[in-house]
């Protein structure tokens, strides 16, 4: 058997906007999805505030990422069958949250992320690709999670929408907000304030680029060193 | 290149295919042994006839005045319609069966073979419906007796083997007979072939000579016509002879299986219709499934006539392995089954193979199945293949919120489901179509087994004009007010029964005191009589003379004959159907000599227990007096009846079949569903949902479409299953079924249905464990 991932021991940081790059196959979304209970690791462990989340069986993890986890796919993967409202207000009930805060949150955040109320019980099908990711966001940020885990959340939009998602993005961890985002593309790295660099399933590099401040040259060449030094 | 589609598409939906072949086994086997016995024991019947050489007509002719019998063999032989005739010369004899092991000297006329038999010397027989011996026992045996299989049924409950004993009590004296073997005839059933020395130590002059002549018509002569001629003309000359018809023989072997026959094809009909349903749902899900491939092979060259070729061969190869696999499994269990049903068929079969039931079969399985995939398939006519590569088919638009999760109130699982049910149209009308079906099934089911299975004296209220619980005969002539008074007794009344005739019909005429008082009484239309000039007649004899209410009509017996005016109508299987009721008023006027000394009983709530402590109580206070006693409720009751025994099986067999079928199908949907919903499964795992959420979703989703189907079903099942029954009775006199059709049969049905589908669907969806979050990202 083959390890996507080894020797690998790091911990990620409550209120971060952490970044994990590295080159194709190098295990960076396994390690996303290892760290968020979505998939289990066959050895090491992983602890999540604390507790051991490695012996859980599956309906446990599942009760696990509804209460601590919030995830943005690369995909969206928002439900077709559901209303914009419904697709943001199915991952709230599952926490047993009040039916009323909820939807008043719900509205809210939709607004904040630019998503009017017009669009509020359209499909998916019927938004754009931005649209559509900014709406799984405030699915991720509905319960307040621990933290968000986000898989190349712009690698599926085109260069406005992207701007738009990491504006979200960046704007949620501004008011608290941890996120752990696996990306391979450096316009949207510079948004985090740690970046991982992972090689053939280890950590061969870290960088601390501090808060991100809009227009900021210096980190852009920080970042940029960084990851020539990586080999990127 | 055609092949290798097909193969592909195999092996891409093999475990559909398992269940889709599954559902084409059992409907496939139903249809084909249905036809399969329908046919089989009709021509086993006309073939017997054939090699039996059997008659067309039997006349009994029993007196002791040889004149009198000579007067009608005279009549016979003077008819120019009549081909040839043979007379079997037999005796009548008071024969008492003698069970070691029964209760001496018991009344009951269940347990105690007991009558005048027919007796006739072993070899002495003629061309007419030569006994065809099928059971002979291979050792010598001093006093051998034979008797017909259908006696040995009848009588004995098939109780008897060759080479068995047997005590005869025969004018007061105990033979030892050793059953020598079992014949097989048409219309000579009646007889027991004894050695002729033995016969002739039997006879003596007070023995009733009874002649049995078997007629042969000229062909071209019709026989209901003949019968009818016959009949009237010993009527009239005061002859005591009765005539029996080929077709009533017929009408004695052939409706048992003509009823089960009904049933599986009524039955096989339904499950035909769900598999032609399943084709249709997979076919149209997996084109949606697989719209990129159809593109890919569109863009590769195949030609839309092979890709549908293809999709078409898959279900029209599977449905042809499942119909040969179900006449593997026919041929297989023929022999056995044809064993167990010599007890309603009275007849041996020798069950070759039936082209016209394999192929019929075939046809309609095979055909139908080809029928409608060419149907489902016609979509990949339209697509084209650049669409299909980029887009695929929409087949959603989701224009409609249904439950809208910030007003909707209910648990959050309850509301997703509701919005499962109501995205999938074609799922819905899948799902409600099947349970369709199978809520009709269930509700036969149930109907027919609490009538006939738990309830059995509903049945004979059904078939009988009177439908007493107990019979009795007693010595005394008017033993009706002391067992009026007997404890637990709810009614009691005297009856008797004559013949007469109508236009020629030989009618059955059942007299009681007042047919207003009988509990019972099987009336469809009208009144009762109340008057000495009024009758209510059979609705079989109305319908084939068209007698209306209010008609008045000549009644003639011997030489006498009176106009009565009809005053409603009645059923039952008397006489097919073919009698009048009269009360005891309006008897004289045909002459007849009334005993009032055949008593009905009806007890209370026809409680078994009770019926037991009547019977006692009878023979405690009549003794000696009481002839005999039949006590229905009881004999239904304890399941030994082959017709209870066969509505039981049938009930049995209509539940585990609507069970199979509820689950074949539900597999076959929940793996597509699944399959189709793979992604929102995925995002509702990695959201938080639990396997078990899921799973209840899905059941729960699913419930609306099961309670419509399930619930229209039961209640268009309970509505018309006494139209059913009906058709399935109406050659034994049934002209309206009026069992108890309930709601409590609806409720039942719909209950089950729900409580079984859930759980089926939920055990079934456990595949949804399988599904894992992360494959939602790896996919």
């Amino acid at each position: 058997m083959q390890h996507v991932i080894k020797n690998l021991d790091t911990e990620i940081y409550e209120g971060d906007f952490t970044v994990i790059m590295g080159s194709s196959g190098a295990g960076k979304s396994t390690l996303l999805y290892a760290l968020s209970g979505m998939d289990k690791a066959s050895l090491g462990k992983v602890y999540f505030s604390e507790r051991n989340i490695t012996g859980f069986n599956s309906d446990q993890l599942a009760i696990f990422r509804r209460k601590h986890c919030g995830f943005v796919f690369q995909q969206v993967y928002l439900m077709d069958s559901m209303s914009v409202l419904d697709n943001v207000l199915t991952a709230g009930l599952l926490t047993g949250q009040n039916r009323r805060q909820l939807n008043a949150k719900a509205r809210d955040l939709l607004k904040q992320v630019g998503i009017e109320p017009k669009l509020w019980n359209k499909f998916p099908n019927q938004l754009s690709g931005g649209e559509a990711q900014r709406v799984g966001i405030v699915r991720a940020i509905i319960n307040s999670p621990d933290m968000v885990f986000a898989d190349e959340p712009t690698g599926a939009l085109n260069s406005s929408s992207s701007d738009q998602v990491l504006n979200v993005l960046t704007e949620v961890n501004r008011q608290g907000q941890s996120i752990l985002m696996v990306t391979h593309d450096m316009k949207s790295a510079r948004r985090g304030n740690r970046i991982i660099y992972l090689k053939d399933g280890t950590i061969s590099g870290e960088c601390d680029l501090g808060p991100y401040v809009t227009g900021d040259r210096a980190r852009h060449d920080k970042l940029r060193a960084f990851l020539t030094e990586m080999g990127w | 290149m055609l092949g290798k589609l097909i193969k592909a598409n195999f092996r891409k939906d093999m475990s559909h295919m398992i269940s889709f072949l599954l559902i084409v086994i059992l409907s496939s086997f139903l249809m084909q042994l249905g036809m399969f016995l329908v046919l089989g024991y009709n021509s086993q019947f006309e073939q017997k006839v054939e090699e039996l050489n059997s008659a067309d007509l039997m006349v009994f002719s029993a007196s002791y005045d040889e004149e009198a019998r000579r007067a009608v063999i005279d009549y016979i032989s003077s008819l120019p319609e009549v081909d040839y005739y043979e007379l079997v010369p037999t005796i009548s004899l008071y024969t008492e069966v003698v069970d070691e092991n029964a209760e001496t000297d018991s009344k009951n006329g269940y347990e105690n073979v007991s009558g005048t038999y027919d007796y006739a010397p072993y070899g002495e027989w003629g061309e007419i419906d030569r006994p065809q011996f099928v059971d002979v026992y291979d050792q010598t045996v001093d006093e051998p007796i034979y008797m017909s299989r259908l006696y040995n049924q009848v009588l004995f409950k098939g109780k008897y083997q060759a080479g068995d004993e047997i005590i005869l009590k025969i004018n007061d004296r105990e033979r030892l007979f050793t059953v020598a073997g079992f014949y097989e005839s048409i219309s000579l059933y009646n007889i027991f072939y004894i050695d002729p020395t033995t016969l002739a130590e039997l006879n003596s002059e007070n023995v009733l000579p009874i002649d049995q002549i078997t007629i042969k018509l000229v062909d071209g002569v019709d026989i209901t016509e003949e019968y009818n001629k016959l009949t009237n003309e010993f009527s009239t000359r005061n002859i005591g002879s009765a005539v029996v018809s080929i077709d009533e023989f017929k009408l004695q072997y052939t409706q048992m299986i003509n009823i089960i026959s009904v049933f599986l094809c009524a039955f096989a009909i339904i499950i035909t219709l769900v598999v032609l349903i399943v084709i249709y749902f997979r076919i149209t899900n997996s084109i949606e499934q697989n719209i990129v491939n159809i593109g890919a092979l569109k863009a590769l060259g195949y030609t839309t006539h092979q890709i549908r070729t293809a999709h078409i061969m898959e279900f029209v190869i599977t449905a042809g392995i499942g119909f040969l696999v179900s006449t593997g499994i026919i041929y297989a269990i023929i022999s056995p089954l044809e064993v167990a049903l010599r007890q309603v068929a009275y007849m041996s079969w020798d069950h070759p193979f039936d082209p016209v039931a394999f192929a019929a079969t075939g046809i309609i399985i095979i055909g139908s199945a080809f029928f409608v995939a060419l149907k489902s398939t016609k979509s990949i006519k339209s697509l084209d293949p650049v669409q299909a590569l980029r887009f695929g088919l929409k087949s959603h638009s989701f224009r409609r919120n249904v439950a809208p999760l910030d007003t909707a109130a209910g648990p959050l699982v309850w509301l997703m489901a509701i919005k499962s049910s109501f995205s999938s149209r074609k799922q819905n009308v899948l799902v409600t179509v099947v349970m369709f079906s199978i809520g009709l099934s269930l509700a036969i089911a149930v109907f027919v087994g609490y009538n006939i299975g738990y309830k059995p004296m509903n049945l004979l209220r059904l078939l009988t004009d009177n439908g007493s619980d107990i019979y009795c005969s007693f010595s005394d002539e008017n033993p009706l007010p002391e067992v009026a008074d007997l404890p637990y007794v709810e009614k009691a009344w005297w009856s008797a029964s004559y013949s007469a005739s109508y236009d020629g019909i030989n009618l059955n005429v059942d007299v009681t005191e007042d047919w207003n008082y009988i509990p019972y009484a099987n009336l469809l239309e009208g009144r009762y009589p109340k008057f000495d000039d009024e009758i209510a007649v059979g609705k079989k004899l109305a319908d084939s003379k068209g007698i209306m209410i209010g008609d008045m009509i000549m009644i003639e017996n011997g030489n006498r004959n009176f106009e009565y005016t009809v005053t409603g109508f009645a059923q039952g299987s008397e006489n097919y159907g073919l009698f009048i009721l009269m009360n005891e008023d309006a008897a004289p006027h045909l002459g007849y000599e009334i005993y009032k000394n055949g008593i009905n009983i009806t007890v209370e709530n026809s409680d078994p227990v009770k019926t037991k402590k009547v019977v006692e109580s009878i023979e405690d206070t009549f003794g000696g007096r009481l002839r005999y006693y039949m006590d229905y409720c009881t004999a239904l009751e304890d399941g030994s009846d082959p017709t209870v025994i066969l509505a039981r099986v049938i009930c049995i067999i209509l539940v585990i079949v609507s069970l199979a079928v509820i689950w074949l199908t539900m597999m076959l949907l929940i793996k597509t569903i699944i399959i189709k919903s793979q992604k929102e499964l995925g995002i509702k795992k990695a959201l938080g949902f639990t396997s078990e959420q899921l799973r209840t979703e899905l059941s729960l989703s699913m419930m609306p479409a099961i309670t419509l189907g399930i619930g229209t079903g039961a209640v268009v099942g309970i509505l018309n299953s006494n139209s059913f029954l009906t058709v399935l009775l109406s050659a034994y006199g049934v002209s309206e079924s009026n069992m108890e059709a309930s709601p409590w049969m609806m409720i039942t049905v719909i209950v089950f249905g729900l409580i079984v589908s859930y759980f089926m669907v939920y055990a079934l969806s456990r595949r949804i464990k399988k599904i894992s979050a992360y494959s939602l990202i790896t996919e």
